[in-house]
């Protein structure tokens, strides 16, 4: 089944009447339950087409469905209401409130949306556990090493349920133990039927995915299978 | 999204900078209390201004020399010197049928000389009045006695000492039976008065009193009269005796029918509105000038949330990628700052009660009669003021909060 879908999706950015192609000409689709890497150097376009596809940032031209939908016909709300529906977002420096629990922390995407105060913790726990978290639910969110804040941050994607989880430079603040331990995290949602989107400039991480886009320069160059797919948690398993 | 959510929401972003929340807070609770003193206190001044006027008596008349208009004094009210207001004018009015409701009548003429006894020279104002005058203004005397209607007449060298000038002017000795020269003449004391305090504007304490004539012919060399004061028998006869004052003296100074009366008649009743009103008007002066206070407090707190504002441009962002819509930033950041003012203004208020508190036991330890009044009217307004400028101020960073990009949390730091 298709999650998305794309057909020449264009961004371009214009400062002060200096236009500056930042996606040009995208058409690909992802698949539910595919775990896609989008790689490619700084400036390549990538962080942008994570931006589009995770709807914080609209594309200029071209058409993009999530789940069917055609998201330029969403307004502003609509998209935040989508969002906070459908995606989770694991961000490059956490983003955690600080001087707020963990289980704060986790409960944030809950707010905005229409759920029994029970039901709320019973997700934040089950979030939290599912990242091996829940024994720190009550710290403080600057108490944590980087490795943990990431993995707060990732039960904070997944508290809401969503189709897909956007992973914008996991690993990038973290250290390759706890980088590890978050791409094993981020692997095993995936095992369970989450679709993943990882933004990522390192081959070796980009290879943790199941597929790779290949970005140079706002254009999508490759888009290929990874052949020897690393597993983080050091156990080989046959692709789905 | 709950009712509650986004009060949990402010109530963690608040605590998390409690300096700041502090500082703000502090800011709504200067200005509120601020506001409950100054009314209340204008309150309590108000009362004993009119209070004061009230005891001096509220049937009481007073003719002043001049023409005036309907609302406003006279010139003589001022000070300026009108000459229209003759002894004359109190002998007509002292014929029963001509304002048959008056019960006391006295005129009244005032200067000012040096005053000397063996122990002491004093400069002192002088009131010349009638014997009655101890009736309309409830004067009652230590010791010895006020005047006699002879010594009206023939010009008597008597004089009635306040209790400040008896004490001065005799520190040792009783004042009764002694001599004091006032302007170069030789005065027997006759009597003493009751120490009085403070009343309306005038402090009878420090006053000497002389017979009326006496003071006209010997002391300031004058044929007419500062003022005439007069108690009417009821209050319900003010209007009409008036009435009867006006015409018996425009007949007496041989007015015609169409000019003007050169001359005014008012009652303490009247003098109270005016009063009513001038002290109004300060209160509410006082109010506006306390009410900047707060204007202060709420630009403390739109600078405070502005700042937050800016602090939290990611937190936004964040917010705004994990699913909030506009309308939920703006209410946090408007519920953030409205719970600033409800607890700076139930603070302030309880604060203003105290310090209100302590300022009327400080006036009353200082001698003043002075009532602890706290008018409702300050508490709603101080408090729906307070709410209303945190609304008012928190709109525009709630505004400006809600347009944040959900991209700013992708910014790498």
């Amino acid at each position: 089944m298709t999650l998305i879908a794309t057909k020449n999706l264009e961004k371009i950015y214009d400062n002060d009447g200096v236009r500056t192609v930042g996606l040009a000409q995208a058409t690909f689709s992802i698949e539910v339950g595919e775990f896609l890497a989008i790689m490619g150097p700084s400036g390549s376009g990538k962080s942008t087409l994570m931006q589009v596809l995770g709807l914080l940032d609209r594309a200029t031209a071209g058409d993009y469905w999530l789940d069917g939908k055609h998201i330029a016909e969403f307004s502003d709300d609509e998209l935040a209401t989508l969002r906070n529906k459908k995606i989770g977002f694991v961000f490059q420096s956490f983003n955690l409130l600080p001087k707020t629990s963990v289980s704060d922390n986790v409960e944030l995407p809950l707010l905005y949306d229409n759920h029994p105060e029970k039901d709320n913790r019973e997700r934040v726990r089950s979030a939290l556990t599912a990242v091996g978290m829940q024994h720190r639910a009550n710290h403080l969110s600057n108490q944590l090493s980087g490795g943990e804040k990431q993995r707060v941050a990732i039960a904070r994607a997944l508290v809401n349920d969503p189709d897909i989880i956007f992973a914008d430079e996991p690993t990038g603040n973290l250290d390759s133990k706890s980088g590890l331990q978050v791409m094993a995290i981020l692997q095993k949602l995936n095992d369970t039927g989450k679709t993943v989107v990882l933004v990522t400039h390192e081959t070796a991480t980009a290879e943790h995915a199941k597929r790779i886009l290949l970005m140079i320069d706002g254009k999508i160059v490759s888009d290929t299978p990874v052949a020897n797919r690393k597993f983080a948690d050091g156990n080989e398993r046959t692709l789905k | 999204m709950k009712l509650s959510d986004p009060i949990k929401i402010s109530y963690r972003s608040l605590t998390a900078s409690k300096t700041r929340f502090f500082l703000t807070v502090l800011g709504v609770v200067i200005g509120v209390s601020a506001v409950i003193m100054v009314m209340s206190i204008g309150a309590s001044a108000q009362q004993l201004v009119l209070s004061q006027v009230q005891k001096a008596g509220s049937n009481i008349l007073i003719i002043l020399p001049g023409a005036s208009e309907e609302d406003g004094p006279p010139a003589s009210a001022f000070g300026i010197v009108t000459t229209t207001l003759k002894n004359t004018d109190l002998k007509v009015l002292r014929e029963r049928y001509s304002a048959p409701h008056l019960t006391a009548l006295s005129g009244y003429v005032t200067g000012s000389g040096t005053i000397e006894s063996s122990a002491a020279s004093l400069s002192v104002s002088v009131q010349g009045v009638s014997m009655e005058t101890a009736d309309i203004e409830n004067i009652t005397l230590a010791s010895g006695r006020f005047f006699f209607t002879e010594e009206e007449t023939n010009l008597a060298r008597v004089i009635v000492l306040g209790s400040t000038r008896a004490r001065e002017l005799f520190p040792n000795s009783d004042p009764l039976g002694q001599t004091v020269t006032l302007k170069d003449n030789l005065f027997t004391v006759i009597g003493v008065l009751e120490e009085r305090g403070s009343s309306g504007f005038s402090n009878p304490d420090t006053l000497v009193y002389v017979p009326l004539l006496t003071a006209q012919k010997i002391l300031l060399g004058i044929d007419y009269l500062n003022s005439i004061r007069a108690t009417v028998d009821a209050p319900e006869n003010i209007d009409r005796t008036i009435a009867d004052i006006t015409l018996s003296l425009r007949k007496q100074h041989h007015l015609e029918e169409d000019e003007e009366s050169d001359f005014s008649v008012r009652s303490t009743a009247a003098a109270l509105d005016v009063l009513t009103g001038i002290t109004d008007v300060l209160k509410y002066f006082l109010v506006a000038i306390a009410s900047i206070s707060l204007v202060v407090g709420g630009v403390g707190i739109m600078n405070s949330m502005l700042i937050s504002l800016s602090q939290r441009v990611r937190e936004i962002g964040l917010r705004k990628a994990v699913g909030a819509r506009r309308q939920h930033i703006v209410f946090q950041f408007l519920i953030e700052s409205s719970f600033i003012t409800v607890l700076g203004g139930i603070i302030g208020i309880i604060l203003g009660i105290i310090l209100t508190f302590i300022a009327s036991l400080i006036l009353v330890r200082l001698g003043y009669e002075w009532d602890f009044l706290v008018p409702p009217m300050s508490l709603a307004l101080g408090f729906f003021v307070s709410v209303s400028i945190g609304i008012i101020f928190g709109l525009y960073p709630a505004l400006k909060a809600s347009k944040v990009s959900p991209m700013e949390a992708l910014r790498y730091e």
